[in-house]
Order: structure tokens, then sequence, then C-alpha cells
């Protein structure tokens, strides 16, 4: 079994992190999390990419962390959520992201 | 162009997470409870679930922070690179004797060590009242063709 933890600053006080299990090569679990700083200097979820109960999908996050909506999507890699994430940052959240 | 920081992890380290995640949710079962019932509420029990969940049956753990904001050039100062020199080579107990040991004042080591601390380069782990500094990064790496 192999843990991969990944934190890529996006932006100052933005990041994605990412964990990755893998398992013989096999992606076991994913969690990639893009997040920014909040006025405590804690971290706010904005949206995340996982297969939590082996069910790939995305969430969706309010802004000040509450989870406002949650949908079936295909898996992402870290790659392909930072792309997502470089071009269009904070507009996620207004966007239809199973759709992506 | 990005910059990658490879976390250094010793297994006194991971010894040191598994510990904090104890303290923070009690058990492993108590908090396997919470992220089944919140799902996705919290990203961060997740996280914290699956490091200790693995960690714990000795998943290999690879720790990686990523900056692609040239502003971490302003932060790598000579000054900070030879206190991140001197942690690695050199243990502190606490803040006030690594700035005796470079024979620094207490304000300046202590705004160098935030400063690195924001990437991940030291560790200020609470112990006691004060917090102990500790380098965190194994090797850095710029990549250029990114």
């Amino acid at each position: 079994m192999k843990l991969t933890r990944q934190r890529t600053w996006v932006h100052r006080n933005e990041m994605v992190e990412s964990l990755v299990l893998e398992d013989t090569g096999k992606v076991r679990f994913f969690s990639h999390t893009y997040m920014g700083k909040g006025k405590g200097q804690s971290w706010i979820p904005y949206v995340k990419w996982d297969n939590w109960d082996r069910q790939p999908h995305v969430d969706k996050y309010d802004g000040t962390g509450v989870l406002v909506e949650q949908k079936p999507c295909n898996e992402k890699s870290l790659e392909e959520v930072l792309k997502l994430v470089q071009i269009f940052r904070k507009n996620l959240l207004t966007m239809e992201l199973s759709q992506l | 162009m990005k910059i990658k920081i490879f976390k250094r992890r010793k297994p006194t380290d991971i010894e040191y997470m598994l510990a904090s995640l104890a303290k923070k949710y009690g058990s492993l079962n108590s908090l396997q409870q919470r992220v089944q019932i919140s799902k996705c509420e919290s990203p961060e029990q997740m996280a914290d679930y699956i490091i200790w969940r693995n960690l714990s049956q000795g998943a290999e753990f690879q720790d990686t922070v990523v900056v692609r904001d040239s502003d971490i050039f302003e932060v790598m100062t000579p000054k900070r690179m030879e206190l991140l020199e001197h942690l690695m080579k050199n243990d502190a107990a606490s803040i006030r004797t690594l700035a005796a040991a470079l024979h620094r004042n207490y304000k300046n080591t202590y705004d160098d060590l935030r400063a690195l601390s924001r990437y991940d380069l030291v560790d200020l782990d609470p112990h006691g009242r004060s917090l102990r500094p500790a380098a965190s990064a194994r090797s850095i790496e710029i990549v250029l063709d990114d």
C-alpha cells in the first residue's frame, strides 16, 4: 500500500490537497480538494472530487465550508483537477461540475 | 515552473502523526463512524481517517508540497536557508534554543520559522507552552519545464 499526499499551492492562500491510496499500482482511493484560507487562517473546502464508498463524485461547498451539492462524476486524476482549478478557480462553485 | 518540496517523514514523525490523531478523535473507530455518518461534509475528517487507517497498517507514505507561486523565492533567503540547514542537522528543543545556537535574536528567528512554515519547509509542533521547530523538507526540486 502506498499513500501519497500532495499539497499544491495554486494561488496565494489557495491549494489543492490530494490524497491517493494505491495498492499494487491500482488507485483504491482518491480525494482532491480545492480549498482556500479563511479569515481565521483555517482551510475552507470549495470543491472536492473523491471516490469514497467506491463511487466517484464531486462535492461542492458553499464558500464557508458547508456541503451544498454532491453529484456523481467520472474519476479525476490530480492533473485533471489542477487543470480545472487553474482555469476556472472560484468560478467552479457556480459551474456544473459533474459534466466536466 | 514549479517547486516541489519532498517532506521528510521519519518513523518518529509517523508515530507523532498517529498520536496527534488519537488525541484529536479518540479512536480510529469513532472517527470511522463520524466519517460514515457525515459522508463528505468534512474533507479534513475523511483525509484524517484515510491517513490514520493506512499508516497504522504500515502503508508507505509520500508527502509532497508543490508551489507554483514564485513568491516562494522571497521566503528562501540565505539566512533562512542557513536556519533550515541547521535544523536538518540538529534538533532544537524550542525556538529560543535554536535562536541561541544560531546567535540570533528570538523575534527574527521566530519570524523566519513562520515564513518557512507557510510552505511546509519547517514544522512547528506545540511542546508544552513552547513550539518545537523541526525541518520537514528532505529535498527541494525546481522544475523549469512545466
